[in-house]
């Protein structure tokens, strides 16, 4: 289990506030860009969008399970 | 110490990369293929046989079936309606083409078998000029051409765009160009070697995670793209913050079959399908036409080099504290830095992972 000492986490924990708001603005930006009325009134994918966009891109692309 | 639970290789994947061609009718300075100049093209047997394991593995999830290549639409329409005839119509089917070749009749073509659309374009005409035609001439207004004719189409396509020269201000030009192309999705690919490719990728570590960052910046400021490495970073980031990042990797590794034009099946790196080693062989974990696909891919972690592959992925998990986030290096690269696929930290893992991260933390802390 990761933990405090890990150099990258620690990094991460301390710039949490800003991280926040950068992923509460990703969230806001993902679900404009899927609403019915940019998606020309189809519901597309959200979370799983640029994985199903880029199926060729196994580095990220390892589809949750 | 990793939190992933991520162990071995799955016997069913998420998808299935095809070449009905090795022929492609660019010859873009970093391309890793060996055989594009000869036009080696599938058989519809060759087709019959995946379609007999995906059909069955599409029945239980969504299952997409890449046709790559070479430039997959220099097969032609009608020889790849053929390759895509066996498939049962719940399978998504994609193609990955450099665009050159996209007119209103591929057009109606791609819309008619409902084929989503990723097209390689590495941005404005000076940020493009190593996707050349076999003259060496630029191949950007015929890419554009092509994508006139999705955009007449109403045809949704992503892009996947190489950068070969990560540093600051590439991405604010970057961004602006693919923002305004109309694609709804960007990924953005670091030059790596391997294949043919044998220039080298090790860059300044300042400079690619400055790229990183301006990324971000720049998307930040108007969101409307939807960009992978952005989408994956903070995904990570959100599940470190939350304690679940275990949720993040997949259980196993998806195999990734690739399928070559003669039905020699490669998994995990579609790099290395065309390439043969001394020590290795030539990468290929069985053929379709002699072995069914779906025995391949579950017996496909008894592949020699795919044994190694994955001793050096639990090396990445001990030592690496960034393997949560990628899931460890990747076959071709390991095997083309470093000739074995049992090494950690490869100069991709550095240019496309780890300052992605490092690049994603310095915009938060300085924004």
């Amino acid at each position: 289990m990761r933990n405090s000492t890990d150099p990258v986490i620690r990094r991460m924990e301390s710039l949490r506030p800003a991280l926040a708001t950068l992923i509460a603005e990703a969230d806001v930006a993902r679900r404009d860009r899927t609403s019915p009325d940019r998606s020309g009134g189809e519901q597309v994918a959200t979370l799983s969008a640029f994985e199903d966009a880029f199926p060729t891109f196994y580095q990220f692309s390892n589809r949750p399970r | 110490m990793s939190s992933s639970g991520m162990r071995g290789i799955s016997p069913v994947p998420g998808y299935v990369i095809m070449q009905p061609t090795t022929l492609c009718n660019l010859d873009c300075k970093y391309c890793y293929l060996p055989h594009r100049v000869a036009d080696r093209r599938m058989p519809v047997p060759v087709a019959r046989a995946v379609a007999d394991a995906v059909d069955g593995w599409a029945a239980d999830q969504r299952f997409s079936v890449v046709w790559h290549g070479g430039e997959p639409l220099a097969v032609g329409r009608e020889h790849l309606a053929d390759l895509m005839r066996p498939f049962d119509e719940r399978v998504d089917h994609v193609v990955q083409t450099n665009a050159t070749l996209l007119d209103d009749a591929w057009c109606a073509f791609l819309a008619e078998h409902r084929v989503r659309v990723g097209i390689s374009v590495d941005g404005p005409p000076e940020r493009n000029a190593q996707r050349v035609n076999r003259g060496g001439r630029p191949a950007y207004e015929a890419i554009m051409r092509g994508v006139d004719a999705l955009r007449r189409h109403a045809i949704p396509f992503s892009v996947i765009c190489v950068v070969s020269d990560p540093r600051p201000g590439v991405a604010r030009d970057l961004y602006r160009f693919f923002r305004d192309l109309g694609c709804d999705q960007l990924g953005v690919n670091i030059e790596e070697r391997e294949g043919v490719n044998l220039r080298s990728n090790a860059r300044r570590d300042e400079d690619v995670r400055a790229f990183w960052a301006e990324l971000v910046d720049e998307w930040r400021h108007d969101p409307v793209l939807s960009v992978r490495e952005i989408e994956w970073t903070l995904r990570y980031t959100a599940a470190v913050l939350a304690g679940t990042v275990d949720d993040v990797l997949p259980r196993q590794h998806d195999p990734i079959p690739t399928i070559a034009y003669n039905g020699d099946v490669v998994v995990l790196s579609p790099e290395l399908a065309g390439f043969a080693d001394a020590r290795y062989g030539d990468f290929t974990s069985g053929n379709v036409l002699r072995t069914p696909l779906a025995e391949i891919v579950a017996n496909s972690a008894g592949t020699a080099w795919v044994r190694e592959f994955l001793d050096g992925v639990e090396r990445c998990r001990a030592l690496c504290p960034y393997f949560d986030f990628c899931g460890g290096g990747h076959a071709a690269n390991r095997f083309f830095e470093q000739g074995r696929f049992d090494g950690t930290e490869t100069e991709h893992c550095r240019n496309s992972k780890i300052r992605l991260l490092e690049g994603v933390l310095d915009h938060a802390q300085f924004h």
